[in-house]
């Protein structure tokens, strides 16, 4: 059962962690391949959160939003991953891992992202966090420590790149 | 800029647009990835608590004679945990401490949720870092005492852009912050004023999400490839050539996660990989292991890690913190 926290629901004291997991996962998933663009990694990301979130059980479940928790930890993993350096780009051949099939995302939605992957970090982040996860401004605000407003002002901003730069697309 | 104030009205069929785009490209993500079950996770977390039983502060020497293992030693009693003071507080500049440094000192309150890039004095007693990157504010520029932890000064960014980078020039008495945009900016840390430039190194190249990751070292001369799932191979930086495949301490596996990140010393005599919470040191020279240490699980990814300028000690940067780590 998928519950939409963009509608305020908030998850009952008590939960399993197994709820949280089935709950969060795919959002966390799409925000973690959204922000890096690396649909590869995303998983193995999302993973490690979890496995944090799990260690963590008895102080995370007592939280009024774990999912917050977790998109937060997650976040900065992203983040982390972003800002790594390294000074050439000489590269053996990826190792790919058989994941379960699953419908692959439109053209248009790639697009979309990788529209939204040429956007400062920051921004890139609040828009992974509003349509990948599915928060509202409240939500992104807390899970990334900044006013209200700065998110409305980033999604402006998004707005107005990925529009123009979507406009010029034939097939969007 | 403040928020909406700056940003034109939209258009509405715009605005709809842009959230119907959005919204279906977000639902079309998270359809990408359904959820298996918990099992993999279950079996990860457990194995790690197992793992860190006994093993956390874990410390393991290896000297150049083969066989010697100097081993678990709990290093609390030489931990010092501490916080800078109140910016409010600072009047004056303290001098950097003296004398020798705690094993491990874990400095925190360095940013209110994260503590982005890091650098270090000359002689590795000031360290300054950037606190909070890519918030409203812009982020701030905080100067520390590397023995202490305490607090020597705090510049406020007030920058949309991003931070990328921060250096610090080799008397310790300005710092250098690198934006995204590729702008760079110089301070005067006693008068918080901007300052004559001093040579930094050139920007580095975002990570693309590609393996192996590769790390340089300042010399130029060597460099480490970290794979995906765990082989660490070390190269000449200039010829290509691989020199060896360095032997990790344990098997990677969900336990014993993946390499992450890497960090020369100055002279390229060693070589820090961070696996998970575990830190393994290289002596270049002769491929062998230097040290094997466990940082502390703060449930937070671990962002950076930098030798300090006397090559003696590690840092790290987690959530708001800097853990210094003396190189057993």
């Amino acid at each position: 059962v998928v519950r939409n926290q963009a509608e305020g629901v908030t998850p009952p004291r008590g939960e399993s962690f197994d709820d949280l997991y089935r709950r969060e996962y795919a959002g966390l998933v799409a925000v973690a391949v959204a922000i890096t663009g690396d649909g590869d990694n995303a998983p193995d990301l999302v993973h490690d959160t979890m496995v944090k979130a799990l260690m963590r059980w008895d102080r995370v479940s007592r939280l009024d939003r774990p999912g917050a928790w977790c998109q937060h930890v997650l976040v900065n993993a992203c983040r982390s991953q972003l800002r790594r350096r390294t000074t050439q780009l000489r590269y053996l051949a990826r190792q790919r891992r058989v994941e379960p099939s699953a419908p692959e995302p439109s053209a248009d939605a790639l697009a979309f992202w990788d529209v939204v992957r040429t956007l400062p970090v920051r921004c890139r982040t609040v828009v992974a966090l509003r349509f990948a996860a599915d928060l509202t401004s409240v939500q992104i605000a807390e899970v990334l420590a900044i006013p209200e407003g700065t998110v409305r002002s980033d999604l402006a901003i998004a707005r107005r790149v990925v529009m123009a730069s979507l406009q010029e697309e034939p097939h969007v | 800029m403040s928020d909406q104030s700056t940003i034109p009205a939209g258009d509405e069929a715009f605005d709809d647009a842009f959230e119907r785009l959005g919204t279906r490209a977000g639902a079309e993500l998270r359809a990408a990835a359904p959820p298996t079950d918990t099992s993999e996770i279950t079996r990860t977390a457990t194995r790690r608590r197992r793992t860190r039983t006994g093993a956390v502060a874990l410390v393991v020497v290896l000297g150049a004679l083969a066989g010697i293992a100097l081993a678990a030693t709990d290093r609390g009693p030489d931990r010092v945990e501490t916080g800078p003071a109140e910016e409010s507080s600072v009047t004056t500049i303290p001098a950097p401490s003296t004398g020798p440094p705690p094993e491990r000192i874990v400095i925190t309150g360095l940013g209110s949720s994260s503590v982005g890039p890091i650098d270090f004095s000359t002689d590795g007693r000031t360290g300054v870092s950037i606190a909070d990157p890519g918030t409203a504010s812009g982020g701030k520029v905080r100067v520390w005492d590397t023995v202490s932890g305490d607090l020597r000064q705090t510049i406020d960014l007030t920058s949309r852009d991003w931070p990328d980078e921060v250096f610090m020039s080799g008397d310790g008495e300005r710092v250098a912050v690198r934006f995204e945009d590729g702008e760079l900016r110089f301070w005067d840390i006693a008068t918080k004023r901007s300052a004559t430039p001093f040579p930094v190194p050139p920007a580095g190249v975002l990570w693309d999400g590609s393996y192996p990751q590769t790390f340089s070292s300042s010399d130029g001369r060597l460099r480490v490839e970290l794979g995906r799932f765990g082989p660490v191979a070390l190269a000449d930086a200039r010829t290509g050539e691989q020199l060896t495949l360095l032997d990790v301490a344990g098997t990677p596996d969900l336990v014993n996660p993946a390499p992450y990140t890497a960090a020369f010393n100055s002279d390229s005599s060693l070589l820090a990989v961070k696996f998970g919470e575990r830190v393994q040191v290289w002596d270049t020279a002769t491929y062998e292991t230097v040290a094997v240490f466990e940082l502390p699980d703060y449930g937070w990814t671990y962002e950076q890690i930098e030798f300090i300028a006397d090559d003696t000690r590690l840092a790290f940067t987690v959530e708001d913190k800097v853990i210094i780590e003396t190189v057993p």
